[in-house]
């Protein structure tokens, strides 16, 4: 995908901007460019290599010390030192 | 006209794991309000989260079992919708690119259901309606969840429910989930249209959402179907909403109109890198996969001619069947085994309110008690007596020992007590010899009293008709 003179035209009236000539060709290319950088990220293999660990860090199944209930209550709207309370949300 | 109902299913599961998929709070049931709670369990800024190994683990074990795809790298989304039930306004969940596809689940009588996706995601916290306000309790925020869609290839509520039952047996027996539905473990959201019998192409249906019970998936698919069949006989079109089912009024009834995907607005989520399971990962999986309920009904019918009945009530619950397994494995004849299990162990759990995770006699003790009448020491009333003496712990041979219940085969004694029986009761001996049949069957009975139950009703039972039939001839 490139970005062209129409396509410009109709960013600028989407983004409510008013450019010059010169900003238009400028902001074009740059445009471009950014394109061209997703092309390449495009044609990067979406497998890692099987024998390559997950690039998403995974933790234990450990349980750990949760917080103190009276400290996460303090951010709630209304609460009865038990539940976060906020209006019915239901009818 | 005729119509056929179509229906596909989501079913939320709750995964079997010590803490929550993206922190380490608890996953425990039942604890004091917004106490299994952190930052990250309330999406506070700054908070990040972190995948847990075994819920990964677990959703990767029910993939298999329902013999779908891996995705050998996954993806996690953010699912924007603004309610209080999470606090981040945004569910982590899998979109673009789930867990695991193109499954399946074969049905009792043998129908293919195709499992569409199946995804990792957390689970919301739990609203309480009052009257002018509503309390929210954030422990269940942040449960691992699986998510499995099936195709539409479901026709009534009771294949829903014929569904369910299959996928919680597999589930309970890969231990990737208990599956209690009373607890909110196992939810189920249904898909539901009509359309004329034989037409190819869709209607437009509604969402029934977190059906709590199989009663419930059952009864709501039923009104449903007769709802929209109403609807359009009368000329009307269905509206694609999502309802809920009441279950005093036995009724579905309207929440909003179905939300699209787009409603959602989906986009990766930055905080979580792609999610990446090796073949090696999926081979040590697959290799420690346990046998599923309906492979053991195959394996005990082909191998121990056990009856459809008795398969599947062993099946039920993997403790039952690993216990009864374990009474074979030490000798006791399958079909004696399948008797006692589902006979006297049933009876005695539910008498002492007792899970079958919770049997208390052992698979040694039922085994020995088994062969005790197998090789004739006590007849099965005494084994009864036994058993139910032995079930919360003790041996079945010394108890017997102890109470000089092995039965006597002698002969001489067992006549002379049957001699005293007739000798007691001529009324029956004489209403026997003018040809009244069940007589014999009361002086059996008042024999083996004499006889303290110890002797062989068989042997017992000829000598009676023995000394019944000299009487005759005298």
């Amino acid at each position: 995908m490139t970005i062209n003179n129409k396509t410009m035209t109709d960013l600028e009236r989407k983004a409510a901007l008013s450019l010059t000539d010169t900003e238009r060709v400028v902001l074009t290319d740059q445009m471009n460019a950014v394109l061209a950088c997703l092309d390449v990220l495009r044609a990067c293999p979406d497998c890692p290599p099987a024998e390559q660990e997950s690039p998403c860090p995974l933790r234990a199944d450990e349980v750990c010390p949760s917080t103190d209930r009276a400290a996460l209550l303090s951010n709630a709207p209304e609460t009865d030192g038990t539940f976060f309370f906020v209006p019915r949300t239901v009818e | 006209m005729n119509w056929e109902i179509v229906i596909g299913l989501e079913t939320h599961v709750e995964l079997a794991t010590r803490s929550k998929i993206f922190c380490g709070c608890s996953t425990a049931f039942g604890a004091a309000p917004n106490t299994l709670c952190c930052p990250v369990c309330l999406g506070l800024p700054g908070a990040l989260p972190v995948l847990n190994e075994q819920a990964v683990e677990l959703a990767v074990k029910a993939a298999l079992a329902l013999n779908c795809t891996v995705t050998p790298v996954s993806r996690f989304d953010r699912k924007n919708y603004f309610y209080p039930d999470l606090p981040k306004a945004y569910q982590i969940s899998q979109l673009y690119a789930p867990l695991a596809r193109n499954g399946h689940l074969d049905l009792p009588d043998g129908r293919r259901i195709r499992i569409s996706e199946m995804h990792l995601e957390e689970d919301a916290g739990k609203l309480h309606h009052h009257d002018d306000r509503t309390a929210i309790d954030y422990n269940r925020c942040g449960v691992p969840l699986i998510e499995i869609v099936t195709a539409p290839d479901l026709s009534g509520g009771e294949d829903a429910v014929a569904y369910l039952e299959r996928l919680r047996s597999i589930l309970q027996y890969l231990g990737v989930s208990d599956c209690r539905m009373e607890e909110g473990s196992l939810r189920c959201d249904v898909n539901l249209s009509v359309r004329p019998a034989g037409s190819s192409e869709l209607g437009v249906r509604t969402e029934l959402k977190n059906l709590g019970s199989l009663r419930a998936v059952r009864l709501a698919c039923e009104y449903e179907a007769q709802r929209q069949i109403a609807i359009l006989e009368s000329g009307g079109q269905v509206r694609c909403q999502t309802c809920r089912w009441d279950e005093d009024a036995r009724r579905t009834v309207p929440m909003r109109d179905k939300e699209q995907v787009g409603d959602y607005r989906y986009f990766p989520d930055p905080d979580l890198p792609p999610l990446a399971v090796s073949g090696e990962q999926l081979n040590r999986l697959r290799s420690k996969q346990p046998e599923l309920a309906h492979e053991k009904c195959a394996r005990y019918a082909r191998d121990w001619s056990l009856s459809d009945y008795d398969c599947t009530t062993l099946t039920s619950r993997r403790e039952l069947a690993a216990f009864f397994e374990q009474v074979v494995s030490l000798g006791a004849p399958p079909k004696q085994a399948a008797n006692w299990i589902m006979g006297q162990v049933l009876r005695r759990l539910s008498a002492d309110g007792l899970d079958v995770e919770e049997i208390p006699i052992t698979a040694q003790a039922l085994a020995d008690l088994i062969h005790l009448v197998e090789r004739g020491t006590i007849n099965r009333n005494t084994a009864v007596e036994v058993f139910d003496a032995v079930f919360t712990g003790g041996d079945p041979t010394q108890y017997v020992r102890a109470h000089h219940l092995e039965q006597s085969s002698n002969t001489e004694q067992i006549t002379a007590a049957v001699e005293e029986t007739l000798s007691q009761n001529r009324k029956s001996v004489e209403d026997w010899l003018s040809g009244k049949e069940k007589a014999a069957g009361f002086l059996m009975g008042q024999a083996m009293r004499t006889l303290g139950g110890k002797a062989p009703p068989a042997l017992v039972s000829e000598i009676v008709r023995q000394l019944l039939e000299r009487e005759k001839s005298q």
